[in-house]
């Protein structure tokens, strides 16, 4: 148990990182942008827009938030 | 299921987006998972332009093996690490990748074995169905 504990830790030392921006992104030369033309949708049920916003804002304390970042909804 | 993506096209596992959601300034895009059920959601009608991050390194492949991409946490988030396994059928050798983040060293192999079998190009399929294997691993 005391070993699976210190990987699971060990893991989480090994996973932090410097996150970059959106911005940062767009300046590496192994990066291009490919703009895609989607539809756009809107929320048919108030519940579910409430439960979007949520997780977004629950996400803003999170070092890996940026604005710029869409949010992804698989469904 | 949601999560923050930094906006990478090549994250659509299940195919094309399948749209975009602006909401109180947020920009949710919105793909299929396993079937497309957009219950929650109807087309306005209207069309944006999107823009996606698009990696232009080659990735490699297995030509007669498999791939299995492991990573933590499910839905990784960008600059977790991720490990990528390629295994060949015919041979038996496996070759395992791992640090594989974004802006940092793309691959570094663990293992220093024959790599003659691996192919460098066309990768993306072989990703999409590995991703699909080790949901069922």
């Amino acid at each position: 148990m005391f070993i699976i504990i210190l990987s699971f830790f060990a893991l989480s030392v090994f996973a932090q990182d410097d996150y970059k921006s959106i911005e940062e992104y767009k300046t590496y030369d192994w990066i291009r942008i490919k703009k895609v033309r989607l539809p756009e949708y809107a929320v048919a049920d108030p519940g579910m827009s409430d439960e979007l916003l949520c997780f977004a804002d629950s996400e803003k304390s999170k070092a890996y938030y940026d604005k710029d970042a869409y949010i992804t909804v698989r469904k | 299921m949601m999560s923050i993506y930094p906006n990478l096209y090549d994250y659509s596992f299940y195919g094309a987006y399948e749209g975009v959601l602006f909401l109180d300034g947020y920009t949710f895009i919105i793909f299929p998972w396993m079937d497309l059920n957009l219950i929650a959601f109807y087309a306005t009608g209207r069309t944006f332009s999107v823009e996606f991050l698009e990696e232009t390194v080659e990735r490699f492949s297995v030509k007669n093996g498999k791939l299995y991409y492991c990573f933590m946490p499910d839905p990784f988030e960008v600059g977790y690490a991720r490990r990528v396994i390629a295994y060949d059928i015919n041979s038996g050798i496996s070759l395992a990748y791992h640090n594989c983040r974004y802006g940092a060293e793309l691959f570094r192999p663990i293992l220093k074995l024959d790599a003659s079998w691996m192919d460098v190009k066309g990768v993306a399929p072989y990703f999409h169905r590995a991703r699909r294997e080790i949901s069922m691993y």
